[in-house]
């Protein structure tokens, strides 16, 4: 709430969370593949981070996420790789990229209602796969490019996965901290009052357009810088990464993980990274599972499960003030 | 005159649900626009508000030409409005409803918010304190951290009018502020709108409540069928024989 | 460009205006008579097809009883859809009904991976004859049929919506379900039976088009797509309208690849649709877009 502001507690929480990320690697570095995992996790947590405002708070249903991720692997892969731009540099340039596209293509495209918003991002997205595909020249059609570099600080290079870690989760925690500081202002409030009452927001002098495409616009920034992040990791970039399947699979993270908070992108995005490692032997299924799971939160738990952890929290505090006055019929 | 209307309209298709309106509102007055149910009054409010564009007429404010303006524009020229329904945002906190209130005063940038720069901080936090002052001087202050979607109607109804006053207006719109609410809160709002109007707020609003109306509006006007058949001082308008006859039928017992 | 070239582009057209036509209709139906834009629609033709073929090539089934599975399969799809996740969850609001059906999507382009894998798979044709021969270009029987089927399901739709009681109390549902229901008319088993009909109507598009074009597990997204262009093109809630919608979009796809680029035409059907919705969601052809 934009009203809360204990001083000494108000660094707790980013203090927190800063020690879990340094001392994770420590922890869990026994597992195989612990930091294979946690590097996806935070990249897919900083996407849908940009997801949630667009959709949790904002109540968009954008589901051209991948395409502006695609963008921002492409505009760094392609300056890194061909212009030898300094990775670090071309990954900003990549979130760049991906937020001008989005502003571009928001203020036409927001206006659409639900459905068609639905359908309008889910064209734009595949017709940004086609496009991908069609150039072999540029992008490398659907074979790709590999060998990307590796980013770099001076002579510090992140080609190491402990080191790309560190570089993922500052990333993810500096976009936390940013969609954090946006959720609780008033423009946060405006959000949701959006979500909640178009007509009302209105009323308040919330320019739903400009609301809407700012928070459109960010989300691709995010994704996009994700979506960098993702490519220089693998070292190797291709369409198959960025289909609409890949969006629809973002809209889940959240749905299950909960859409209107950032824990919730954070609770999606880790069972999404560990469903195949659960499944081992029968990842196969895991897409099927992934989407029964989706379905049942849909009806059963509309605000994930961070939402039923934050119903479970709130059932221990008393409740103030009763509102029980009768209402009379005119 | 704040608020000035010139031969409004609105025409659907084949139905003109307005048809050429002209009055004025004083500054500093409490007016009252009435008449039988489907007479366009809520689409007139709609008009002069933004949230409807007229098919032909202008909307002064204070010569200043205000017509086909979106609803969050008028709210940056200073025009608040209440709804019928009243719009407030459920899942919300009533003090978070009338934060929202106060978005066109002070800097609602975006990069501020992002990088919770210290001087932008603190003018979150004013807005945070006077939203809670405004909910206590409108009686629901004990209730600021409830959510929205789970208080009574008539508190529903206070939050929406607090929200309204956030934005420090210079005109406040409201639309049947009295529908739903009891006899107890229907005299509350009474003495908040007498209040608000001895602080210098202009209030322009739609009402069936005659009782309500009579003891507080300074000046009424009234539409039948899309048009204005009277307009004068309560105690006229209800001698007015034209008055009379619009409403046969349709006398409001009060509430 | 040889009219021959022309003749087979506008040929081509049909057919996939044909398949594009059978999804519309289906989006009509459905929208019709619970409101509901279902984001699965394309997947009763990946199923229909699927099945079909599969039933042939692994089960040697002759080829119209495997077609004819194959519509039953998509029926039995939509049946569950609309009993389980549609009419149980009409008022959890449009917006998580979108997402529902999303799922549902995800559901079976998931299940069918793992059954059948991502690989094509192929259906003889129906009727083995030769392709007709008209002006130097070739229309093969298959595709014949498919455009025939369209038209006479379209016209046994209308007469099924007008003759019978199940048709007219689909109708009374479409224009107001609370009326209908008043008029004693079972608005739970007419919007199911809805499901069941548009499932229906798009898995006979599958099966009749594998002999054409093999169907693989990851057909339906863009399915729905096109069959959504489709809808909006010709007005969401009008049948005819969807099945004209159907065969514009395929003629448009067509003469663009013809015309601009026969690799970006999948990717000019799309932006048809992008540019639709932006100006005129309502439909070429119908004027009122009615609310869910």
């Amino acid at each position: 709430m934009a009203d809360m502001s204990s001083q000494p507690r108000k660094w707790l929480a980013p203090a927190l969370c800063g020690l879990i990320v340094v001392l994770a690697p420590l922890l869990g570095g026994g597992y195989p593949n612990f930091i294979n995992m946690a590097i996806l996790v935070g990249i897919y947590y900083s996407v849908c981070i940009g997801l949630s405002l667009i959709f949790g708070i904002g109540g968009q249903l954008s589901l051209a996420q991948a395409a502006f991720y695609g963008i921002g692997g492409y505009t760094s892969a392609l300056l890194s790789v061909k212009l030898g731009v300094p990775v670090l540099i071309a990954m900003l340039a990549a979130g760049i990229v991906s937020g001008i596209a989005a502003w571009i293509l928001a203020t036409p495209i927001l206006r659409l209602r639900t459905v068609y918003l639905a359908m309008a991002t889910l064209a734009f997205g595949e017709i940004f796969v086609t496009i991908v595909r069609e150039n072999r020249e540029l992008t490398g059609g659907s074979t790709g490019i590999v060998n990307l570099p590796a980013p770099a600080i001076g002579s510090f290079v992140f080609d190491t996965p402990f080191r790309y870690y560190f570089l993922v989760w500052a990333l993810a925690l500096a976009a936390t901290w940013i969609a954090r500081n946006i959720i609780r202002s008033r423009i946060g409030l405006g959000l949701r009052a959006l979500a909640d009452s178009e007509l009302g927001a209105s009323s308040c002098g919330v320019d739903v357009a400009r609301y809407k495409s700012w928070m459109f616009t960010i989300g691709a920034v995010f994704a996009g810088i994700g979506g960098a992040l993702y490519v220089h990791y693998l070292s190797f970039i291709s369409p198959d990464s960025f289909s609409v399947q890949f969006s629809i699979l973002m809209i889940m993270i959240l749905a299950i993980g909960g859409r209107d908070s950032l824990l919730g992108a954070f609770l999606g995005a880790v069972i999404v990274t560990i469903l195949p490692f659960i499944l081992s032997g029968y990842e196969a299924y895991g897409p099927l599972i992934f989407g029964i799971f989706f379905i049942a939160s849909v009806r059963f738990m509309p605000s994930g499960i961070a939402g039923v952890l934050r119903n479970l929290m709130e059932l221990g505090k008393p409740i103030d003030g009763a509102a029980t006055q009768k209402v009379t019929e005119p | 005159m704040i608020v000035r209307t010139e031969r409004l309209s609105r025409r659907y298709g084949g139905v003109t649900a307005v048809d050429d309106v002209s009055f004025a509102v004083e500054r500093g007055t409490i007016t009252a626009l009435i008449g039988p149910n489907g007479a366009g009054k809520t689409t007139t409010l709609n008009m002069i508000s933004g949230m409807t564009r007229p098919s032909a007429g202008r909307v002064f404010l204070s010569d200043t030409d205000v017509t086909g303006l979106r609803p969050d524009e008028m709210c940056r020229h200073k025009v608040a409005r209440t709804f019928q329904m009243p719009q407030t945002f459920g899942s919300m906190t009533l003090c978070e409803n009338v934060i929202v209130g106060s978005t066109t005063r002070g800097d609602s940038g975006l990069v501020g918010a992002a990088l919770s720069l210290p001087r932008f901080r603190s003018r979150e936090e004013e807005f945070a304190v006077e939203a809670r002052a405004l909910l206590v001087s409108l009686g629901i202050g004990h209730l600021a951290d409830m959510r929205t979607s789970s208080v009574s109607f008539g508190t529903m109804r206070l939050t929406e009018l607090a929200r309204a006053l956030a934005s420090h207006p210079v005109l406040v719109l409201m639309d049947e502020p009295a529908s739903g609410l009891s006899r107890a809160e229907t005299q509350a709002l009474r003495t908040i709108l007498l209040r608000l109007k001895s602080e210098g707020l202009t209030i322009l609003l739609v009402e069936h409540n005659m009782p309500l109306i009579m003891s507080t509006a300074d000046h009424i006007h009234v539409l039948d069928k899309g048009r204005l058949i009277a307009g004068g001082s309560p105690q006229e308008i209800q001698a007015n024989p034209l008055v009379q006859q619009a409403y046969l039928g349709l006398v409001e017992e009060p509430s | 460009m040889s009219s021959a070239t022309l003749l087979q582009f506008l040929f081509s057209g049909l057919t996939n205006g044909a398949l594009y036509a059978f999804v519309a209709l289906g989006f009509a139906i459905t929208y019709s008579s619970s409101g509901v834009v279902n984001f699965s629609q394309g997947q009763s033709v990946m199923v229909g097809g699927i099945v079909a073929a599969s039933l042939n090539t692994d089960f040697s089934v002759p080829v119209l009883p495997a077609m004819l599975l194959g519509v039953a399969a998509a029926a039995i799809v939509g049946l569950i859809t609309g009993r389980f996740l549609i009419l149980p969850l009409l008022r959890i609001g449009e917006f998580n009904l979108i997402l529902v059906t999303l799922g549902v999507g995800v559901v079976c382009e998931a299940a069918a991976i793992l059954i059948w894998g991502t690989d094509p798979w192929a259906l003889p044709s129906l009727l083995s004859l030769s392709p007709l021969r008209i002006s130097g270009a070739s229309l093969s029987v298959d595709s014949l049929t498919i455009i025939g089927m369209t038209i006479m399901t379209l016209v046994a739709f209308e007469a099924f919506m007008r003759f019978t009681r199940w048709g007219r109390a689909m109708r009374a549902t479409s224009i107001d379900r609370t009326v209908a229901s008043s008029l004693g008319i079972n608005v739970r088993l007419t919007i199911m039976l809805s499901f069941i009909i548009s499932a229906a109507f798009g898995g006979l598009a599958g099966a009749l088009l594998t002999p054409l074009v093999a169907t693989g597990a990851q057909v339906g997204l863009m399915m729905t797509m096109k069959g959504f262009t489709a809808a909006v093109l010709g007005g969401i809630s009008s049948p005819v309208g969807a099945v004209a919608g159907g065969f514009l979009l395929g003629l448009i796809e067509a003469f663009a690849g013809a015309f601009v680029s026969s690799t970006y035409q999948n990717s000019i059907g799309l932006a048809v649709l992008i540019v639709l919705l932006m100006v005129r969601p309502e439909g070429l052809f119908t004027f009122a877009l009615r609310k869910a």
